[in-house]
C-alpha cells in the first residue's frame, strides 16, 4: 500500500524523473537552464585573492560569521539603530 | 581514441585523492604555496555549488573564499577525502546563508550576460525563465534545493552525491524527485 505522504523511493535514475513526463517541454526548459550554470567558472581573481588572504584569519572569521550567522549578533548588520539615551536630547538642547 | 571505463575514472579519482594527501602533507610542513593546487583543483565545482544554492555570484565568491581559508586553518583535521570534507564546509555555509541571511532580491541575474547564442527575444525568455526558476528554487527547503542543484546544475551522480552528503542514494533520489515535482508545480502555470 502506498502512503501519499511517503511515496515509494524511485528505483532507478530514469524512474525518479516521473514529473517531467507529464510536461516534457517545461522540464526541458528547466533542466536546460540549470545546465547553463554548469559552465560557470570561479572568477580568476578570486583564486589569487584566497591565496593572498590565507593568513588573515581574523578577517576570514568575520567574513564567515557575516555569511553564515554563526554567532550571536548576526542581526547587528540589519538591526535598526539602537535607541539613544533619553538625556542625550537634553544635552543637544543645551548646546 | 578509447573511451575511459568506469574503472579508469575510479582509478583517476583514487590517484587524485592520494595526491591531495601529499599536498596536504606539504602544506602542513610549511609549503603554503602548495595550497594553490588544491584551490585550482576544487574551486570550480564548489563555486558552482555555492552559486546554485545562493543564486548570487557575490555570495558564492564570499562563501568560496571563506571556506577555503577556513579549510586551510583546519587542514590538520582532515580525515579521509579532502574534497568531500571541503565540500561539506561549502555546502553547510551555503545552507546557513540560505537559512539565516538570504534576502529576497538576490538572483542569478546579478551578472547575467547575454550568451550571444540566442536572439534578443530568446534571451529575454531565458532571463525570465532563469528568474522564475531561481524564485521557485528559493521556495524549496534547503535539502531539496541542494539535491536538485547537485543533480541538475552540477551534473553529479547519485553515488557521488551520497558520498558527499553522507546519506543514501535512495534518500537523494527521493529529494530530487520531490524537488522536481515542486518545481514543476510552481512553474507549470506560467510555462505550460
Amino acid at each position: 500500500m502506498t502512503d501519499q505522504n511517503n511515496p515509494p523511493v524511485p528505483e532507478s535514475e530514469e524512474e525518479d524523473g516521473d514529473p517531467q513526463a507529464a510536461n516534457p517541454e517545461l522540464w526541458k526548459k528547466i533542466t536546460g537552464e540549470a545546465e547553463m550554470l554548469r559552465d560557470r567558472k570561479t572568477p580568476v581573481f578570486l583564486k589569487q585573492q584566497i591565496m593572498d588572504s590565507l593568513d588573515d584569519k581574523e578577517a576570514n572569521d568575520r567574513l564567515w560569521k557575516r555569511l553564515t550567522g554563526e554567532v550571536e549578533g548576526l542581526s547587528d548588520r540589519f538591526a535598526d539603530e539602537p535607541p539613544r539615551p533619553w538625556y542625550e536630547k537634553l544635552f543637544k538642547k543645551d548646546k | 581514441m578509447t573511451t575511459p571505463t568506469s574503472n579508469d575514472v575510479a582509478q583517476a579519482a583514487s590517484d587524485q585523492r592520494d595526491e591531495d594527501q601529499e599536498i596536504i602533507a606539504q602544506v602542513l610542513a610549511g609549503s603554503r604555496d602548495a595550497y594553490a593546487i588544491l584551490i585550482q583543483r576544487y574551486s570550480d565545482p564548489l563555486y558552482r555549488h555555492a552559486l546554485g544554492m545562493t543564486g548570487s555570484p557575490d555570495v558564492a565568491e564570499d562563501i568560496l573564499q571563506a571556506s577555503f581559508i577556513k579549510a586551510y586553518h583546519h587542514l590538520h583535521e582532515v580525515r579521509g577525502r579532502f574534497d568531500a570534507w571541503l565540500f561539506r564546509i561549502v555546502a553547510n555555509a551555503s545552507k546557513d546563508w540560505l537559512k539565516n541571511i538570504r534576502r529576497s532580491h538576490v538572483s542569478y541575474e546579478e551578472d547575467d550576460q547575454p550568451s550571444g547564442l540566442y536572439t534578443p527575444e530568446e534571451e529575454m525568455d531565458r532571463t525570465e525563465l532563469r528568474t522564475d526558476l531561481e524564485r521557485a528554487l528559493g521556495t524549496l527547503p534547503a535539502s531539496l534545493r541542494e539535491a536538485f542543484v547537485m543533480k541538475h546544475v552540477e551534473g553529479r551522480s547519485y553515488e557521488e552525491m551520497a558520498v558527499l552528503l553522507d546519506t543514501t542514494v535512495g534518500a537523494l533520489k527521493m529529494r530530487v524527485h520531490r524537488a522536481r515535482e515542486a518545481l514543476q508545480q510552481l512553474l507549470e502555470d506560467r510555462y505550460a
